[in-house]
Parts: C-alpha cells; sequence; structure tokens
C-alpha cells in the first residue's frame, strides 16, 4: 500500500501542473480522454516490471540485466537506465523550482530553492527506503485531500458545456495528446526498483495497477476541472491548475487557496523527487556493485544540481523538452528496455527448459 | 564562474568531511566510488552548464527523426 502511495506520487506530482496544457494543446476540450489512453502504457509496464520480477526474486533492473543479457551488455543497458534517471530527475527538479520562482518565490534565486529540495531529499533517503515509504504514507492525505478540497470549492465556476461537443474530430486529437502523458505514466517502472523490496512480493501487481488507476483518475478530474474553468484557454496556460485554483473561494473567506496548492505540490514534488533520487543511487550502488547504497547518496545529490542546469537554458525550453522528446525517450528506457529484457528472459527460460528435458528423452 | 567551482569544492569537502568517518568500515570499492563520483562533480562544476549543450541536446538531436516524423504525420 506505502509502494501505491510512492507511486501515485511520482507520476501525479508533476504531472497536475503541466499536464493539462500539453494535453490541452493537441486534444482541445478533449483533454480528459487522453489520460485514460496513456494509462495503458502505465498498465502493461506494470505488467512487464512484474513478470520480470517473478522471473528474478528479489532482484532489481540493475541486476537482472546482468543475469539477461550477460555482464557487459547488462552493464550498458544500467548505464542508460542510470543516465536517463539521473537527467528526468534533473528535469523534475528543473521544473520544480522554476514553477516556485515563477508562481511565487519571484526573487529568490534558483539555486537556493533546489539545493534547499535536494538536501531535503538527500536526509530522507539516507534514512533507507522505509522512511520514504512512512514519508509518501504520511503526505499521501496532505497531498491529496486540499487538491480535491479546492476543486470542489470551484464547482461554483464551473461551465458544463465546455466539453461539448465531444470528440469533435474523432478519436485522433484525444490519442495524439496522450502520447506526452504516457511519459509520464512511464515513470511507473521506477517500480523495477521497489518491488524486490516488498513486505509481500505477491501484492506487487495490485497496487502497481492501482496506483496507475489513481493517477488517470486524477489526471482526469484535474483536466476537466481545467476545462470547465478556463475552456478552450487552458492550452495558453503554463500551469493551468494554478490559474484556475486562484478563481475558488469560498464565502469569501477562503480564499488565495492557491498557496495552498503550492504547499500540495511542493509536497508532491518532495516526494517524487526523493523516489527518483533514491532510485538513482540504489541503482548506482548496485550498478557499481557497493555493499550499501549511501556512500554515493551525497555525491550524486551534487551531480543532481549540475543536471538541472547542464544543457537546459530556461523554462521554455524543459517545457518543449517535454511535450516533444520526453516521452518517446521515456518510452524507450522504460517501456523498450524492459520488454526487450522480459523477451529474452522468457526466450532462455524456455531454452534451458528444452535442454533439461533433452536428455531425458534420449 | 570560478565562484561556483569554489562553491562546489566547499560543499564536496563538507561532504567529505562528515561521510568519511561513518564509511571506515566499508569495502574499498565504496570509497573509491564514493571519490569518483565528488571529482566528477567538481569537474562539471569547472564548466558552464547552462549554456553548454547537455544531455538534452543529446536527446533531441537523438529523437529528432521520430519526433519530426510524428508531428508531420500525426499532430
Amino acid at each position: 500500500m506505502q509502494m501505491s502511495m510512492l507511486l501515485y506520487l511520482t507520476i501525479i506530482a508533476t504531472g497536475i501542473i503541466t499536464l493539462p496544457a500539453i494535453t490541452a494543446k493537441y486534444a482541445g476540450n478533449d483533454l480528459w480522454i487522453s489520460p485514460i489512453i496513456a494509462s495503458l502504457a502505465g498498465f502493461l509496464i506494470v505488467f512487464i516490471a512484474v513478470k520480470l520480477h517473478n522471473l528474478y526474486p528479489r532482484k532489481t533492473v540493475m541486476q537482472y540485466s546482468e543475469d539477461i543479457i550477460g555482464r557487459i551488455p547488462g552493464k550498458v543497458i544500467g548505464f542508460f537506465v542510470l543516465f536517463f534517471y539521473m537527467e528526468i530527475t534533473g528535469n523534475v527538479i528543473r521544473s520544480y523550482s522554476e514553477f516556485i520562482l515563477t508562481s511565487f518565490l519571484f526573487r529568490t534565486p534558483l539555486i537556493f530553492v533546489i539545493a534547499s529540495m535536494l538536501i531535503l531529499c538527500a536526509f530522507c533517503i539516507y534514512g533507507r527506503l522505509e522512511v520514504l515509504a512512512r514519508c509518501a504514507q504520511f503526505l499521501f492525505p496532505v497531498f491529496i485531500l486540499p487538491l480535491f478540497f479546492s476543486i470542489a470549492f470551484l464547482a461554483r465556476d464551473f461551465q458544463f458545456g465546455n466539453i461539448l461537443p465531444v470528440l469533435e474530430n474523432g478519436i485522433m486529437p484525444p490519442l495524439k495528446a496522450a502520447i506526452p502523458p504516457s511519459g509520464w505514466f512511464g515513470e511507473i517502472f521506477v517500480i523495477a526498483f521497489l518491488l524486490p523490496y516488498l513486505a509481500d512480493g505477491k501484492k506487487g501487481m495490485k497496487f502497481g495497477i492501482l496506483s496507475v488507476l489513481g493517477a488517470m483518475l486524477t489526471l482526469m478530474i484535474v483536466n476537466l476541472a481545467a476545462l470547465f474553468v478556463l475552456g478552450m484557454a487552458i492550452s495558453n496556460k503554463t500551469y493551468p491548475l494554478m490559474n484556475v485554483i486562484r478563481y475558488a473561494s469560498l464565502g469569501s473567506f477562503f480564499e488565495n487557496i492557491e498557496a495552498v496548492i503550492m504547499a500540495v505540490w511542493i509536497v508532491g514534488a518532495f516526494v517524487k523527487i526523493s523516489v527518483l533520487y533514491y532510485v538513482l543511487t540504489l541503482g548506482t550502488a548496485q550498478w557499481l556493485n557497493l555493499s550499501d547504497y549511501r556512500p554515493v547518496v551525497w555525491p550524486i545529490g551534487i551531480l543532481l544540481v549540475q543536471f538541472t542546469y547542464w544543457g537546459v537554458p530556461s523554462e521554455m525550453a524543459l517545457g518543449r523538452s517535454d511535450a516533444t522528446d520526453f516521452p518517446l525517450y521515456s518510452f524507450f528506457i522504460q517501456l523498450s528496455l524492459p520488454l526487450f529484457l522480459l523477451v529474452i528472459a522468457l526466450m532462455r527460460n524456455k531454452y534451458k527448459k528444452k535442454k533439461v528435458g533433452k536428455p531425458v528423452q534420449t | 564562474m570560478w565562484g561556483t567551482f569554489f562553491a562546489t569544492m566547499l560543499i564536496v569537502m563538507t561532504i567529505v568531511f562528515l561521510q568519511w568517518p561513518k564509511m571506515k568500515t566499508n569495502p574499498k570499492k565504496d570509497k573509491t566510488a564514493f571519490i569518483v563520483l565528488l571529482v566528477i562533480g567538481l569537474l562539471l562544476s569547472m564548466l558552464d552548464l547552462q549554456y553548454m549543450k547537455g544531455p538534452t541536446s543529446v536527446r533531441q538531436f537523438l529523437f529528432k527523426p521520430f519526433v519530426e516524423y510524428m508531428q508531420k504525420y500525426l499532430f
């Protein structure tokens, strides 16, 4: 259960802020359908990760990729996966801090926001997975309740007519718009690093699917809320949810709820960054066959700060690559590579069985 | 620009100062990895990372054909 909360927050945290705008660009007012389609990728990845874990129990991707395709190719794949996580963690931190900067703390230097968050996350994962999981469990209601309450407060401003006409241009626009969110759903692949540490390994599939389902529903609700309030203007905004929440008020004494949403989002970003950071350090330690991952926590923190800057001159550049090549990259690393590993692992198992079976026949 | 380098140097030294005593019993491999990663961090801090071509540009370059294909036929 803790794992599904972790994973849920990992997908949702940055998704709810920027995704409505990206999907609206392609799908128009059918943007609420896209998360449903995109979640298919999530389900597929959970399925692959769980299948691989069943074949190689109590091992993470780093370890079984070596078992499956040999030591050196396994290391190469491991390097790609690590590099990918390094990059997206950097990008997540960057978009988190840019969001804080552009929405609230206008005069704070970027590095301060980045560093304070990273130090917190580093302390969190230094205390091992248990601390991380408990944090997620504790922060989960803090994240989810204010979000839904503020959306409920918005209900007065809803114009349900904005949803019409449904599927005006056929199924294609929402299908195209499903490509960027599926990159986010791809992040569910971190499940492959968490499965070996579950107390009850058999429930992995169930909770993985549960968290994808939850993420899908939340994204759908957020998209719908943004659509009902803003109509077709969503695609012009960078952070539609923020704009929407600013409208929310209850009996004129609950106003400026966006401050709450910022707090909520920091909570989400904290869990997301910690999970990715954890995956990264654990992966690095296993990639180098270290005895413990804790010595590399702080050095990787420094690298992460540098990756948040590296090659990202501005928020705009990041937003563009989020919409175009991030989904493909995410698909390549988190869907194709595991699928490839699974196919080879299945083939090897069959081959092994035949090898064992042959002497009996002759 | 050198400011970043020295700031990183300071952080690296703090990390070494605080972490090294805890790692006394760890195998040699752990220590090597720890130091190598810190050195990579230091080396990177000497570059003007924000305006340099980085991993993001590499991936943009790698996936450019696919993105173009996508935008031509899908969007």
